[in-house]
Order: structure tokens, then C-alpha cells, then sequence
């Protein structure tokens, strides 16, 4: 089984490699929510690499730093590990940008995922923004209909439409 | 020339020319997520046209003396041509998975980087496959001058430069991308290293990097400095073209990739992927002078200036 398992994975890393030389393009999705609180009360929650509490659903976080290049592996509820890199954190700016070091199709059907938020003030309520940029989960030509450009920014969106929702649960909805 | 192929010229400069003034720059702008090429006078900044290129177009290169402007679509596997008001020329079939393009200036034959491992010398005006040369992984940007071809190989860390018979790899940072050619040096991204690397041509060295922002794509020079895209940061790095000092950052759009200078290098044109945008920048004030919308994704990956 386990001689399986890393044959697999050789498989696996070689899909990944080929995948690359075939190259489906980049994706991006966009989306923001006006919050009732201040940019900078917001900036105090999500503003940070070292904790992601803001989120239900995660039950522990181990991170190296909260300076660009530090990592930190993600626990959550369902048992799911998320490893992730700090790419950006520029407080002047509020903004954060992360990405997953390892793919994980079961967080999130995309490859190569990054998160981009930044917060912006519009009379005195934040505007968050989150920005996603990935390739689609299938690398090679003729993906599944679940793993398709379509479906991948179909669950980059909704895995961001679950952040927002959270922000929203905490500070409520503005403007 | 006739009577009548001069005629021709006139007024095919005419669409590209101010009355009294220089004939502008040509840049053409593939947007990759929305499947057009925008082409653009680089200075009234008006849209010539915007053209349908099917097939996720990310490199274009702009001849301008041959008024011809050549662009990739990847998932189709074709070689694009047009001319520089946007009328189609020919649209050629490649082998293997092509990405970057570039022109070799001396004779404007089409460079077509194949990722799979191979560069393609075609003729644009036919189709035509003249020569071809295996590279490392990967092979990236495309830079060219009369009798050298610099190819960045990203998966192997490393840079081919090409002159007739004779080829030399050098050793560079981790994921080289972009490469652009300056008097003796070539100038390489290191996307992962978060360096530009600075080639000595005829030793074959890296001579120096310069530190740049995260993930640091493409590179131009204009007005004695060197600008750099840094996809992540939002940003480019400024640097000297000769002492290579840092010299300032300048806040973009977001994920800006490709970027060029105007021949009289009074503007360079930065297109951000990720804004959907396409900056002009005063290289001597360092000011973002201009930010035009464009089609989505566009990425401007090559040459894309280019002088009639």
C-alpha cells in the first residue's frame, strides 16, 4: 500500500510538472464587502499572520513569524491542514497577502492560490477587499467539469464569500 | 520603391503620425483572460484597435520597422500576425506549447519560445520553421539583438545566449522569467530569488543583482534607469542602469507583468494583470502619469513597443 501511495505521488509530482509546460492561464476573482466598523478595527483582526480566530472553523495555528516569508500550518475543525505563506504585510497599506505553500484541493479546488486583502477606508467604513489569484485544480488540457476554470473560480469565490460572511457576522454589514 | 508602394507608406504612417510632430510608438497588449490585443499609440495614449486573439494570448512583440506586430496564443498553439492599424496579416500554427515571442531586429524573423524545451526561428510572413534550437526547461522571456539570442530557462535557473554556432548557459537566480538586453549586460528577473541578475555578455558572468520587490517579472530601460515589475508588491524597482543602486519604488496597479519603453524612452508602459490597467510612467519624474482600463488580464509579455 505504501509502495502504492508513493508511486502515486511520483504520479502525482510528475502531473504537476508537465502541467506546467502546458500551462492553463491564470485566474483571478475580485470581490468586497463594506463593513460597519473602521478600517483600522478590522486591520486589528484580519491584520495579522499569527492568528486567523476571525475565521470559524479554525482550531489552531502554528506560524514561524509574522514577517513576509513566514509560513504557518493551519488546523481546522474538519481536521483539514492548510500550510500557507505570509507573501505581504504592509500595515500602512492594510494589506495581507497569503498564499497556500501546498496546493489542497480539499480547501480549495484551485492550484498555485494566492489571497490578496486590503482594506480601504470610505468615510470612516472599511471596504475589504479580497482578491484571489490561481490556476484552475486540473493543470492539464481537458480538465473535469469540477476542476474546469469555471468551477475552480466558482470555489475561490465561495471559500471567499465564506471569509466575508464571517466579517460580517463580527462587525455587521455598512453602507 | 513605386510610386505606389510609397504612396502605400504615406498613408499607412498617416494613421500613425501627428501633423508636425514624430511618428508615435505602436504597443500592443494582449489580455490574456478576455481573449483580445489592444494596440495602442503610445503618445496620444488613443486605442488603435481592439482586436479578438482567441486562445490566451500573454506575449506579443511589436517590429516596427517592418510595421508588423506578432503575438502567441497559447492554448491554441499559433503564431499571430498583424499589422500595426490591426488588420490581420496571417495566423500561423507552432509546434510544440508556444508562449514568448520576440523579434530578432536584423532580420524580423519571429523568436517563439516553446516551453516544452525549444526556441523556433519563424518567418512571419510565411509560416515558415528556419531554425530551431533546443534550450533548458522552460524557456521564458526571449531577448534579441543582430547575431544574439538570450532565452531565460525558468526551470533551470538559468539564461542560453546564442550567437550563430556558439551558445553559452550561465547560472542564474531561482525561476528566471524576463531578460532584457543593454549594451554588454543581459538583465534577468529571478522570480523566486527576488533579484534581477546582470549578465556580463562577453564573459558569460553574472556580474552583480540588484534586490528588487516580490516576485519581480519583467524589466525595461529608459532615460539611464532600469524599471522592474514586481508582480506581488504592486510595484516596480528603479534601479541606475550603469552603477546598478537602488534607486526608488514605484507603487502600480496590482500584479503588473509586462513592461516597455517608447523608442525616445520618455514613457514606459507598465500593464497590470491583475487591475485590468495599463500604466504610463514619466521615467524622470518616476510619476505614474497615466492609468488606461484595458481588456481583462492583460499582460504584455515581450518587446511591445515598437516604432514605426
Amino acid at each position: 500500500m505504501r509502495k502504492i501511495m508513493i508511486a502515486l505521488a511520483a504520479c502525482l509530482s510528475l502531473l504537476a510538472g508537465m502541467a506546467q509546460a502546458h500551462g492553463p492561464s491564470r485566474l483571478k476573482t475580485d470581490q468586497s464587502v463594506t463593513l460597519n466598523a473602521s478600517p483600522d478595527e478590522v486591520w486589528a483582526v484580519i491584520g495579522t499572520f499569527q492568528d486567523m480566530g476571525w475565521l470559524p472553523g479554525v482550531t489552531g495555528i502554528e506560524a514561524t513569524g509574522n514577517e513576509k516569508g513566514a509560513t504557518r500550518t493551519r488546523t481546522m475543525e474538519s481536521g483539514l491542514v492548510v500550510k500557507e505563506e505570509l507573501l505581504k504585510l504592509d500595515p500602512a497599506k492594510r494589506a495581507i497577502s497569503i498564499r497556500l505553500a501546498e496546493d489542497n484541493l480539499d480547501y480549495v479546488k484551485a492550484t498555485n492560490y494566492a489571497l490578496h486583502i486590503t482594506i480601504k477606508d470610505e468615510g470612516g467604513k472599511a471596504v475589504v477587499d479580497l482578491k484571489g489569484a490561481f490556476y484552475r485544480a486540473f493543470p492539464l488540457n481537458d480538465p473535469p467539469a469540477d476542476q474546469n476554470d469555471e468551477a475552480s473560480t466558482a470555489a475561490v469565490e465561495a471559500l471567499h464569500q465564506s471569509m466575508i460572511d464571517a466579517l460580517v457576522a463580527r462587525f455587521g454589514a455598512g453602507g | 520603391m513605386t510610386g505606389l508602394q510609397a504612396m502605400r507608406a504615406a498613408l499607412a504612417g498617416a494613421a500613425l503620425c501627428i501633423a508636425g510632430a514624430a511618428c508615435a510608438d505602436v504597443a500592443a497588449i494582449p489580455s490574456q483572460n478576455a481573449d483580445r490585443l489592444t494596440l495602442l499609440d503610445t503618445g496620444t495614449l488613443a486605442v488603435i484597435a481592439t482586436l479578438p486573439l482567441p486562445g490566451k494570448p500573454a506575449a506579443a512583440a511589436v517590429d516596427g520597422p517592418r510595421g508588423r506586430v506578432l503575438a502567441v496564443a497559447t492554448e491554441t498553439a499559433r503564431l499571430h500576425v498583424f499589422s500595426l492599424t490591426g488588420q490581420p496579416l496571417a495566423d500561423w500554427p507552432v509546434a510544440g506549447s508556444p508562449f514568448a515571442v520576440a523579434v530578432e531586429p536584423g532580420t524580423g524573423m519571429a523568436l517563439v519560445g516553446d516551453i516544452s524545451g525549444t526556441l523556433r526561428e519563424i518567418d512571419p510572413a510565411t509560416g515558415a520553421e528556419l531554425r530551431r534550437w533546443t534550450t533548458g526547461a522552460i524557456p521564458s522571456g526571449i531577448a534579441a539583438r543582430p547575431g544574439l539570442i538570450a532565452v531565460a530557462n525558468r526551470d533551470d535557473d538559468s539564461v542560453t545566449l546564442i550567437e550563430g554556432e556558439r551558445r553559452r548557459e550561465v547560472k542564474v537566480g531561482r525561476h528566471p522569467f524576463g531578460i532584457t538586453l543593454r549594451g554588454g549586460r543581459a538583465f534577468v528577473t529571478d522570480v523566486l530569488s527576488d533579484q534581477v541578475s546582470v549578465i556580463d555578455l562577453a564573459s558569460a558572468q553574472v556580474i552583480a543583482t540588484i534586490p528588487t520587490g516580490e516576485r519581480p517579472y519583467t524589466l525595461a530601460f529608459a532615460a539611464g534607469k532600469g524599471f522592474v515589475t514586481n508582480q506581488y508588491a504592486a510595484s516596480l524597482t528603479v534601479f541606475d542602469a550603469e552603477t546598478l543602486a537602488p534607486l526608488a519604488e514605484i507603487e502600480t496597479g496590482d500584479y503588473p507583468e509586462g513592461i516597455a519603453a517608447t523608442a525616445d524612452e520618455t514613457r514606459i508602459l507598465v500593464a497590470n494583470w491583475f487591475s485590468d490597467s495599463l500604466q504610463v510612467i514619466d521615467p524622470e519624474t518616476l510619476e505614474v502619469t497615466h492609468t488606461l482600463d484595458m481588456p481583462a488580464g492583460p499582460r504584455a509579455f515581450g518587446s511591445f513597443i515598437g516604432q514605426p
